[in-house]
């Protein structure tokens, strides 16, 4: 609101130098407070002639004590600049681990689902009117072992640049990443072992007792490795793309 | 160094201006002229005029006070503020928190050697 007594060029110089020191402003912030301030000289002005013009601009004291009181709580149209933090501390880093993780748990989980198990041969022998059927429960361990060793030997190269990766990232601890680049070699050695230890206390039917606990012995280390832990280390990767 | 008058008084001004200004409007609501009258009066809570228009603007950011314009008898429409549900709430707050504060300060300062 404009009166004549805000025409006065001191007045207009005043409210010029406000304007100029929150620049930088809110523009609807900015405008609140020269307005208040420019009504406040009109109420001044609407009483007195120009000797209170003086007087008027004193009593509100300099633009820079305003604009200091401005500063506190401020709103500002300016945008910090965004830092973005390094390479291997972004939020792609867990979700590439994820992936290279759960390929190398696929392959060893098909591996043993694929591996020699148990080979049932028989025989027949005939003689005296009689047959006799003899059948041979066979369940070569060490061909067993080898194999499951092959599929963990199979997921090279995706675990080795899991192991880079993790290892190489400030979004794993030192703990994390043993548990990380253990769980593939981990998972394979209990796939194998299980039905093993199954067979020699049970035969048959305790090797696919064993079968199914080892699966369910896994399955919380692959929870770990590729949900719990890159979680973490996605929460990590949210907090520093903050922007400071 | 030690700091002055001014800049004591600065900084025991900025914790306690606002709540000055909302139990100001807690009698009934003021414009910003007329508000910095009273404030300034003695120099004590208000030192430039000016200083109070950011505060107003970030009470009303802040839901403290709301403002409506009236028609003044002489001159321009003014605006006034008035004290909102949450500025009320705050100042209540602000009433019994003082207290405790402003007894716990002076409890400290006479027991400060020196103090008079």
């Amino acid at each position: 609101m404009n009166t004549p007594g805000t025409e006065h060029p001191l007045v207009r110089r005043y409210l010029a130098a406000l304007e100029r020191l929150l620049s930088d402003f809110d523009p609807v912030e900015r405008a609140e407070i020269t307005e208040g301030v420019r009504d406040h000289l009109c109420d001044e002005m609407s009483d007195g002639d120009d000797g209170s013009v003086d007087a008027a601009l004193r009593r509100l004291g300099p633009v820079e004590a305003i604009a200091e009181e401005a500063m506190r709580g401020r709103s500002t149209t300016v945008v910090p600049p965004v830092v973005r933090p390094p390479v291997l501390s972004r939020p792609w880093v867990p979700v590439a681990v994820v992936a290279l993780q759960a390929l190398s748990f696929a392959i060893v989980l098909l591996a043993s689902l694929a591996a020699p198990g148990v080979v049932v041969t028989e025989s027949s022998v005939s003689g005296g009117g009689t047959t006799t059927v003899t059948r041979d429960v066979v369940f070569d361990a060490g061909e067993s072992v080898d194999f499951m060793l092959a599929a963990v030997l199979g997921t090279i190269p995706w675990w080795p640049v899991v192991g880079v990766l993790v290892g190489s990232s400030p979004l794993w601890t030192a703990w994390e990443w043993i548990r990380i680049v253990s769980a593939v070699p981990v998972v394979g050695l209990l796939l194998a072992l299980f039905p093993v230890v199954g067979w020699s206390l049970g035969g048959q039917d305790g090797m696919a007792v064993a079968a199914y606990a080892s699966l369910v012995v896994c399955a919380p280390i692959v929870a770990h490795a590729v949900w719990l832990l890159p979680r973490r280390a996605t929460t990590r990767a949210r907090v520093l793309a903050r922007p400071r | 160094m030690v700091p002055g008058d001014d800049v004591i008084m600065t900084q025991l001004r900025r914790g306690a201006l606002e709540y000055c200004v909302l139990s100001l409007l807690d009698q009934r609501e003021r414009y910003g002229r007329e508000i910095a009258a009273v404030l300034g009066a003695d120099g004590v809570l208000l030192d430039g005029d000016g200083t109070l228009y950011p505060l107003l603007a970030r009470m009303r950011r802040a839901g403290h006070v709301t403002t409506v314009w009236r028609e003044s008898e002489s001159g321009p429409p003014r605006r006034y503020y008035e004290l909102s549900l949450t500025g009320r709430e705050t100042l209540e707050r602000f009433r019994i928190v003082w207290k405790v504060f402003r007894d716990a300060v002076d409890s400290a300062m006479d027991e400060t050697p020196g103090a008079a």
